[in-house]
């Protein structure tokens, strides 16, 4: 394992150095590397994610007024963070896709969406149960929610339209434009707390109390994002080389793979 | 910490339900995607006819 990954590294270290670093971006050369990612941000996101837990129970301070339940905050702003950056990530994906009519890039863009999805969903759940004692209501038709919401609508969208068109070329092609043209769901989100919102707090006013978050908070959020991140590339990558395979079982390095030819 | 502090923890100051909801639900999550993600891809590597040492191996 070890000796292939170093095999690996030095190939890619020649390749870079040849600029011949491209072979790595086709579905074919990228499959080993992605074999080899994965172990590495599974292993930093477990890492990650135990130091942002135990920053978040026993190093950061109790919000003043709303007592532990702002520990919710560890779990629900990373997560919203993350759902909105997987979105970006998945909607460059599928316009890289799109514009250089790049196969890997598309077939990235569909490994990130269910990610993302399950990010959403998280951010939305743990905003009602935490909306609920502070609020007295599990939701808020608020626009900060609204376009969490909307977020989730274009993941379903995106994997339910790409599912439905049985002709890859125009499957990714709808799916593209469908993302491109959701983006601007992101910069609504970020432009509601300061200037519409009624309920949602913004992160650096009341959440946290008075002062806004201490070191000890905002280090649990950011080992918490760290963590969400590297989580979200171990699982993209592996639903990468599964449709890498899935679209490439017709090759012939499939089927050199296969037989344990290297 | 003792067991009164470990009990004061799992209350959360009264919103235990709230905050355990809230973490729990992630690693339930994480384990259903990556079941998911192994049932699909045991499934192409059974298609493409590949064996288990293969399977290990990729």
């Amino acid at each position: 394992m070890l000796f292939s990954e170093n095999l690996l590294i030095q190939r890619i270290c020649r390749d870079l150095e040849n600029k011949d670093w491209h072979r790595h971006c086709s579905p074919q050369g990228f499959y080993p590397l992605a074999g080899a990612l994965i172990p590495w941000l599974a292993a930093a996101a477990l890492i990650a994610c135990t130091a942002g837990l135990y920053l978040g129970f026993f190093v950061a301070a109790v919000d003043a007024h709303q007592g532990e339940v702002a520990r919710i905050a560890f779990i629900h702003m990373p997560a919203s963070w993350s759902s909105m950056l997987i979105y970006l990530a998945t909607a460059a994906s599928a316009g890289i896709g799109l514009a250089f009519n790049a196969r890997l890039a598309a077939m990235a863009a569909q490994a990130l969406a269910p990610t993302g999805l399950m990010f959403t969903f998280l951010s939305l759940w743990t905003g009602c149960l935490w909306g609920k004692p502070i609020w007295g209501s599990w939701w808020v038709w608020d626009l900060r929610m609204y376009s969490e919401l909307a977020l989730a609508c274009l993941y379903i969208g995106f994997i339910g339209l790409h599912t439905a068109i049985e002709d890859l070329h125009r499957a990714n092609k709808a799916g593209a434009l469908l993302l491109l043209a959701g983006v601007l769901s992101i910069p609504v989100n970020f432009a509601a707390v300061p200037s519409w919102t009624v309920q949602h707090q913004g992160m650096l006013s009341g959440t946290m109390g008075t002062t806004g978050p201490g070191a000890g908070e905002l280090a649990s959020l950011l080992a918490m994002s760290m963590g969400f991140l590297m989580y979200t590339g171990a699982a993209a990558l592996l639903r990468l080389r599964c449709i890498i395979l899935e679209r490439e079982r017709q090759s012939d390095w499939v089927a050199r793979r296969g037989s344990g030819a290297p | 910490m003792s067991w009164d502090r470990w009990l004061e923890f799992l209350q959360m100051g009264g919103y235990a339900l709230h905050v355990w909801g809230s973490y729990l639900v992630v690693p339930a999550l994480v384990l259903i995607e990556l079941v998911l993600l192994r049932l699909r891809k045991r499934e192409i590597l059974g298609h493409l006819g590949w064996r288990r040492d293969e399977l290990m191996r990729s």
